[in-house]
């Protein structure tokens, strides 16, 4: 992975500072909510002991609708003003009250109940396969529909109305006024069964419409709140040719429950400590609503909110929050914190209101050590959230800012990196490459590690080119120093051979000649090299054509090596070079040399030479052993010999490398190019000069 | 009377070689191993050839500064650089600086005589003007060798070639058009060279033509074989 790359990825832990912010933020949420949460407590718990403290309202809370199991109990929702009782559902459905509801098989009874003004309210809907109405010939209630209605009396003895209509419209309220219960049984004596049904009293307090519906029918009906005495139990009667179906909130033998209501006396008193945004609730132990007061302070929240923080904030700060449930609706005050305080405990837990955080704390009534209520404060986190949003957004622009800031910054640190050792590697490489220029390689004055490294290089590619320096220059220090101590010994054995010797002795001085001759032919080698350099320094370039020149070549080459020649110069083109011809032939010299070293007896070396636009392609090329991996570029520098021992020619001639250096150095001076490679076919190596035309 | 041979060479037994060598061949030597014998020696009593070492011991240039004042004190003497210097700028210089050969070390003894000798007969010479009937005089064309007095004109002119350059043309011009390889040149020229020196000494060669003559072209490289003499009429 490249550098840059790298520090991209690294640059992508500054993202953890919006996340950091988040956390913080959410803690500080928390915090914030904590002591919202704490505070309405405080207040939740001041209304509790203000309501423990007051007689006349703890005979609110332990009345028996408040008391006792609510299973079968009405609940009736205030209402603002009359109703109109016309037997349709309407003026109901915007108040949205959910109904007490029984079902058998497909007949369904739901019973909504609301009051006013010591008026009650009730809509009941009936589902039932077919409406028997009521007629005068009928004998028994039983046989058609009716809903059956029980309260008490001021005795608390059972009142019973049958709720009859013959067809849709206004209904009939007969009072059964049949007690049931056993001991009012025998000195009771109006028995229903004595009485004809037409004998029975009408109750024209009750008033209500018979409607029909497309499942069954619908009653509106509205009841003086004295008959009741505060009891009432409702029930849906099915006719049925073996026994009439009750269903409902009471049996023919059950008492009726009581009916639960707000309380106006509570009401006054929680709206004595309600404020604005604070809304109080009071539930009885039966988790009945009987009290409220405060409105909800309800904002347009979070709407000018960016969508990338509303985004961030959904996943980094709030948690999913259930919403909160509507009392108001049903009468009943469900929940884990309700449930928990009615147990005596405060509690508390946050809701979602209408797209607002909403925080419900509730403490418990406690009278005695005996729990009769409990009150129930809610206060939206509005405040909170308008605090912890305007914080979040500027958290997440300046911790994205941040972050871009640093990832741009790595980013542009890391490319001005990369550069530098790019360059570095650039630099180290290209030195590498042409050695024979003088030193090129600047060394960096940067103070850092980099800078460091930089003159590391320069230090250790200026030792590698005073050692190359050392190396070309060596074998020309030695013929030199050596042609002194070669001269002594060549005069010497020239003298000797003027003295008068034996056979053996002139023998020996003959073995003696031959060996300093040879030495001196190595030193005359040794010393080429240099005497190109001079030659080269000396060479003056002249226009020639360069085909001639290896054509005359190749033919003085035939003859001298056993292999096979082979000139191949494509015709037709111009092949006029400038530069120096003697200086061109000897490097074809040592090319040729170097072929005919490498290629066996049987082999073939072939010259060509070819026009590509402007250049001009010269190659040697013979059969024979590749040429290693490892050495090519070093192959033109001086004392390298790449020739292994077994390819080792046996014809004494000494290898000291210098052959390609001169190639080497002739073609600088003709600003050429050499390749050595192995041929395409893999039998053996190739040559090949560039240079640029003449023209 | 034995021609006399002052010998400047720092190292001894070499030397006592050369000395031994031209006494064998009658010639009187004397030895010096610095400048200053040398010079005083020379203040004293002009020798007949001089072969000059380059290097002097510590004395590295002092060969070129004895070839100078030795020159300008003796215009004719012949003088031979002998020496284990055989770069390209050092062969100018001690031949710019007057010297008559620049010969390096292993230069064999039987070629080192040869040439002493040519150099003898070259001054002998110029000291008896009149041509005498018999002597060996090479034509061609413009060029005109004569090998006895180891001198060499162009078109009229005198030529002032060294003794080497001298043997080398004369190999040359003997049979126009044959190409000459190297090694028959060295050969001829009594010196055992490599290629280079070969191919300098064919370029001061055609150097010096071209200095009495701008269109000279009489010597012509055969790539890969050597050199030729075109003897074309014109």
């Amino acid at each position: 992975m490249k550098l840059h790359r790298q520090l991209i990825l690294v640059s992508l832990l500054t993202l953890c500072l919006p996340w950091a912010g988040c956390q913080y933020l959410r803690e500080m949420d928390s915090a914030l909510r904590e002591s919202q949460s704490r505070a309405l407590l405080a207040t939740a718990e001041a209304v509790a002991n203000r309501i423990a403290s007051e007689p006349l309202l703890l005979a609110e809370l332990t009345q028996n609708a408040a008391q006792g199991s609510a299973e079968r109990q009405l609940y009736a929702h205030p209402l603002p003003g009359p109703l109109l009782i016309d037997g349709y559902a309407e003026d109901w459905q915007h108040h949205g009250f959910l109904p007490l509801r029984w079902q058998l098989r497909e007949r369904l009874l739901q019973v909504r109940a609301t009051q006013h003004q010591r008026q009650l309210y009730l809509l009941v809907q009936v589902h039932t396969p077919q409406v028997h109405y009521y007629h005068p010939a009928m004998t028994d209630f039983d046989e058609i529909d009716h809903l059956r209605l029980r309260s008490l009396d001021r005795d608390g003895r059972y009142r019973d109305f049958a709720l009859v209509a013959s067809a849709p419209g206004n209904l009939s309220a007969f009072d059964l006024f049949r007690p049931q219960r056993p001991d009012q049984m025998e000195n009771d004596p109006f028995i229903v069964e004595t009485t004809g049904l037409s004998q029975l009293r009408q109750e024209h307090a009750i008033k209500g419409v018979w409607q029909e519906t497309a499942l069954g029918y619908q009653v509106e009906m509205q009841i003086p709140w004295y008959l009741t005495q505060g009891y009432l139990g409702l029930a849906a009667v099915f006719p049925d040719p073996q026994r009439a179906l009750w269903m409902g909130s009471f049996a023919p033998d059950t008492a009726p429950a009581p009916i639960a209501r707000p309380s106006d006396s509570l009401n006054q008193t929680l709206e004595v400590f309600a404020e604005e945004g604070l809304r109080l609730r009071l539930a009885s132990s039966n988790q009945w609503l009987l009290a409220e007061a405060g409105q909800l302070l309800r904002e347009q929240p979070l709407s000018d909110t960016h969508w990338l923080s509303r985004l961030l904030r959904r996943f980094l700060v709030q948690e999913t929050l259930t919403p909160a449930d509507r009392p108001e609706t049903s009468g009943r005050l469900e929940g884990e914190v309700v449930t928990q305080s009615l147990k005596g405990k405060t509690a508390s837990s946050w809701y979602l209101w209408q797209g607002q955080p909403l925080v419900r704390v509730a403490a418990p009534v406690t009278v005695n050590g005996q729990t009769l209520g409990a009150i129930l404060a809610e206060q939206t986190g509005d405040e909170l959230a308008a605090l912890t949003n305007t914080g979040f957004r500027r958290l997440v622009f300046y911790t994205l800012t941040a972050s871009l800031v640093a990832g741009l910054g790595l980013l542009a640190y890391a490319s001005w990196l990369s550069l530098r050792v790019r360059r570095l590697s650039r630099a180290v490489d290209s030195t590498m490459r042409d050695q024979t220029t003088e030193q090129t390689f600047v060394p960096s004055d940067a103070a850092d590690e980099l800078g460091d490294l930089s003159r590391s290089y320069h230090q250790l590619l200026l030792r590698v080119q005073e050692y190359t320096e050392y190396l070309r220059s060596l074998a020309n220090k030695l013929s030199h120093e050596l042609r002194t101590p070669l001269a002594v010994v060549r005069s010497s054995l020239d003298n000797l051979d003027q003295e008068q010797l034996s056979e053996d002795a002139r023998t020996y001085a003959a073995r003696a000649q031959n060996g300093a001759q040879r030495l001196s032919s190595i030193l005359n080698a040794m010393s080429a090299a240099n005497r190109i350099e001079e030659a080269i320094r000396q060479a003056e370039m002249v226009a020639f054509p360069l085909d001639k020149l290896l054509r005359d070549l190749t033919q003085a080459y035939q003859g001298i090596a056993p292999q096979t020649l082979e000139c191949d110069i494509t015709p037709q083109q111009n092949y006029n070079l400038s530069g120096a011809p003697d200086l061109i032939v000897q490097m074809i010299d040592k090319l040729f040399d170097n072929a005919c070293d490498f290629c066996p007896p049987d082999g073939r070396i072939t010259f060509s030479l070819w026009r590509n636009k402007k250049y001009l392609h010269l190659c040697v090329s013979n059969h024979g052993p590749l040429l290693p991996q490892h050495m090519q570029h070093q192959l033109f520098d001086a004392l390298v010999s790449i020739r292994d021992k077994s390819s080792r020619s046996d014809d004494g001639k000494i290898h000291l490398g210098l052959g390609l250096q001169i190639v080497r150095l002739v073609a600088e001076l003709h600003q050429a190019q050499v390749i050595a490679r192995n041929r395409a076919d893999q039998k053996g190596a190739e040559f090949e000069v560039i240079f640029a035309a003449a023209d | 009377m034995a021609k006399h041979i002052a010998i400047v060479e720092d190292e001894i037994s070499l030397a006592h070689n050369y000395r031994d060598a031209f006494s064998r061949q009658g010639f009187g030597v004397s030895l010096y191993h610095n400048r200053k014998d040398a010079l005083s020696a020379f203040a004293r009593e002009l020798p007949d050839l001089a072969i000059i070492d380059v290097g002097l011991g510590e004395d590295i240039e002092g060969g070129f500064d004895l070839c100078r004042e030795l020159r300008a004190r003796a215009p004719a003497l012949p003088i031979i650089f002998l020496t284990a210097r055989d770069s390209e700028f050092d062969v100018v210089s001690g031949l710019r600086l007057g010297a008559d050969d620049y010969l390096t070390k292993d230069i064999s003894q039987a070629h080192l005589l040869a040439r002493v000798v040519a150099l003898f007969r070259r001054v002998d010479a110029l000291l008896s003007p009149q041509t005498a009937e018999q002597e060996e005089i090479l034509k061609r064309g413009p060029l005109r060798l004569n090998m006895d007095r180891m001198s060499a004109h162009w078109q009229g002119e005198p030529l002032d070639l060294t003794i080497t350059e001298l043997w080398i043309v004369y190999a040359l011009a003997r049979h126009p058009g044959h190409v000459k390889n190297r090694q028959q040149l060295m050969d001829a020229a009594n010196v055992v060279l490599d290629d280079n020196t070969i191919t300098s000494h064919i370029k001061r060669i055609r150097k010096k033509f071209l200095r009495l003559d701008p269109e000279f072209d009489r010597i012509q490289t055969a790539y890969g074989m050597g050199y030729r003499w075109d003897d074309r009429q014109p």
